[in-house]
């Protein structure tokens, strides 16, 4: 017999009036650790309000950990929710922030206290950081309490909304650990996000979520390799545009491109499968004197364009 | 040497019951609300009216022994607060002013248990009627628009929601706030009177002849309170904008009370009419006078209690409906 799944979405959409905000997702997650990937706008947070109970489906039926979200305190009691807003009020302390949510799962103050202050130690908040109120809070420490207040009672499912935004590099690393940590006790974890390599190290499970579908799911490797075989966007700004859009079609290194004219060189926008082979050619070029460059950048956002190649595979336009 | 882990540490324990959840909702809105230094001024001037009457307390039962100076101060005190003529009108309408209800007081009863029970019935109908909600309306003005608003404009009330927490149990804790407040500056003050006049009073025995009062006093705070707490949270629910909530609470006072001077002025003496329930002032104030003291004669007061009772119904309806659907907020 199959385990029961931890989360379970039949036929789930959701519409804000007339904005479709998840579309006839059906979907079946076991426990375990998923990172959602999503652009801006992908539906990501109105899956994870799905998912907590704030959002009623205006079709289909979730179930989490076998039970329906919506106003059910049992469910909350083994839930934990990191939200992407603040939601945090401003003129009290995180500790005490911290204590009062603990309060409300059941602990008793004392119990809650001594929680709260390990937990809060655990992400890196410092007496001093936890007694202060929040509204004197960096993002990160913000970032830092809302993550202790969601792991303190020990939920079995954890669901963070991008959970290191506001994280200096540092700040980035101690969070990633205790998630490892977290996810290596075998709680399940669903991390949102919209940067690829920010969850890498926690999971190597993906939902590619996009105009409010799951457009894909796999591993890290395979996201990779999604990402390799997507086209790309290159912008050269260089002395030759013309010049240097010729050759890179002539040689196979683009397999479109358009040039402007512009105030400071010709802008070349170069469409290509192969980025690396790509630069080495330009390097070359500016090598042999033929060619001097001032700029060179991705046009878009790799993982957007992954998401705009999915979207155009599902629309049957690829 | 042992490696310590630092790590992750599972907690093992017991939770408690889930029936006193509400009241850390409740916790947080007082401890955010006393950091106004405008509520902690009003908290201290709402006591003064309850001293000042205490000190009446005092007075009469000192003129009760038949102490000529404390007569002689109660007998001027209250000339000094008559307006002309007014004497005559309370003896024929009931009283609308302290003067007046001490006046009747004085002159009511001819044994001094009847004397003493009249006079704190109308200590007590002024502090309701009168000092009280001049101070509870601004009080909740202050407390009640951010309770709800502020929770949806900040999201917060999706970290309540992520707790076992009802909406029940939030909607309890956020007025338990409000109620709090109030039972401060009306049950606290009302209460404390009264246990002044017992102790002030000459034996234990003047609980017999007043033991009503304290269950008037629970019942009249209640009265005032229970409608007022779920009103004002209605409007904050209604918004995420704290600051409207506040203009919609202090202009249904205002409104009403003009709506009220006005109907009033064109309406027969002694004729009620369902205009008159738009001040909620005045729908207080006959209210709190029917419940202390029976013999007042209050026109229409059926119809101000349900119009109360309607009040408060719907009120929690609303409520209820918004902090249900908040996301749609």
């Amino acid at each position: 017999m199959s385990p029961q799944p931890m989360i379970q979405f039949e036929s789930v959409t959701k519409l804000y009036g007339r904005v479709l905000g998840v579309n006839d997702i059906t979907l079946e997650l076991a426990p375990g650790a998923y990172g959602l990937l999503g652009p801006n706008g992908a539906g990501k947070s109105t899956l994870l309000n799905l998912l907590t109970g704030q959002l009623l489906p205006t079709r289909g039926s979730v179930q989490v950990l076998g039970m329906n979200p919506r106003n059910n305190a049992e469910l909350m009691r083994r839930m934990g929710f990191c939200p992407g807003f603040e939601g945090m009020y401003s003129s009290i302390c995180g500790l005490d922030w911290v204590v009062y949510l603990l309060e409300m799962q059941g602990y008793s103050r004392a119990d809650a206290k001594r929680r709260a202050v390990d937990c809060m130690e655990l992400v890196g908040m410092n007496e001093e950081g936890r007694c202060r109120s929040i509204s004197s809070y960096s993002r990160g420490m913000r970032q830092r309490t809302k993550l202790a207040q969601a792991i303190a009672h020990e939920p079995e499912l954890l669901i963070l909304d991008e959970p290191l935004s506001g994280l200096d590099p540092i700040g980035r690393a101690q969070m990633t650990d205790v998630l490892k940590n977290w996810i290596s006790l075998g709680r399940s974890v669903i991390i949102a996000t919209h940067v690829l390599h920010e969850i890498e190290a926690l999971t190597q499970s993906f939902l590619l979520i996009s105009g409010g579908r799951v457009l894909a799911s796999g591993t890290a490797g395979e996201v990779h390799e999604l990402l390799f075989k997507v086209p790309m966007e290159i912008l050269i700004r260089c002395n030759d545009g013309r010049g240097l859009a010729a050759r890179t079609l002539k040689d196979g290194l683009a397999e479109a491109a358009r040039v402007t004219d512009g105030p400071q060189g010709d802008v070349v926008t170069l469409t290509t499968r192969n980025a690396s082979a790509l630069s080495l050619g330009v390097a070359k070029w500016i090598q042999e004197g033929d060619l001097r460059v001032f700029e060179m950048r991705t046009a878009d956002d790799s993982l957007q364009s992954l998401f705009n190649s999915l979207m155009k595979i599902h629309r049957g336009e690829i | 040497m042992p490696i310590h882990n630092l790590g992750y540490r599972e907690w093992k324990g017991e939770l408690e019951s889930s029936s006193t959840r509400w009241s850390v909702v409740a916790e947080i809105g007082i401890r955010r609300a006393w950091h106004s230094s405008w509520l902690r001024r009003m908290m201290f001037f709402a006591w003064v009216p309850g001293v000042i009457m205490g000190f009446m307390i005092f007075l009469f039962e000192q003129s009760e022994k038949n102490d000529g100076a404390a007569q002689d101060i109660l007998r001027d005190l209250t000339r000094v607060m008559m307006q002309p003529g007014e004497r005559e009108q309370a003896r024929e309408h009931g009283a609308d002013n302290l003067a007046n209800e001490l006046a009747r007081a004085m002159n009511w009863g001819a044994t001094p248990a009847e004397r003493r029970h009249s006079f704190w019935s109308a200590l007590l109908l002024n502090l309701f009627r009168r000092s009280q909600p001049l101070i509870l309306i601004p009080m909740i003005g202050i407390i009640a628009p951010p309770l709800i608003s502020q929770d949806f404009r900040s999201r917060a009330f999706l970290m309540y929601f992520s707790r076992p927490l009802t909406t029940v149990q939030y909607i309890l804790g956020k007025a338990a706030t409000i109620i709090l407040y109030l039972s401060m500056i009306t049950l606290l003050p009302a209460m404390t009177l009264f246990f002044v006049g017992v102790l002030l009073s000459p034996d234990i025995s003047v609980l017999s002849m007043t033991w009503d009062l304290p269950f008037r006093i629970f019942f009249v705070s209640a009265i005032i309170v229970i409608p007022c707490t779920f009103l004002s949270l209605m409007l904050s629910s209604l918004t995420t904008e704290s600051r409207y909530a506040s203009f919609s609470w202090f202009s249904i006072w205002i409104f009403g009370f003009l709506t009220y001077s006005v109907v009033n002025q064109y309406s027969t003496p002694g004729n009620f009419s369902i205009m008159q329930c738009v001040s909620l002032f005045h729908v207080f104030s006959d209210v709190a006078g029917w419940m202390l003291d029976p013999r007042l004669a209050v026109a229409g007061i059926e119809t101000q209690l349900a119009m109360l009772g309607m009040l408060t119904a719907v009120s929690i309806a609303v409520i209820y409906r918004r902090v249900s659907a908040p996301m749609q907020v």
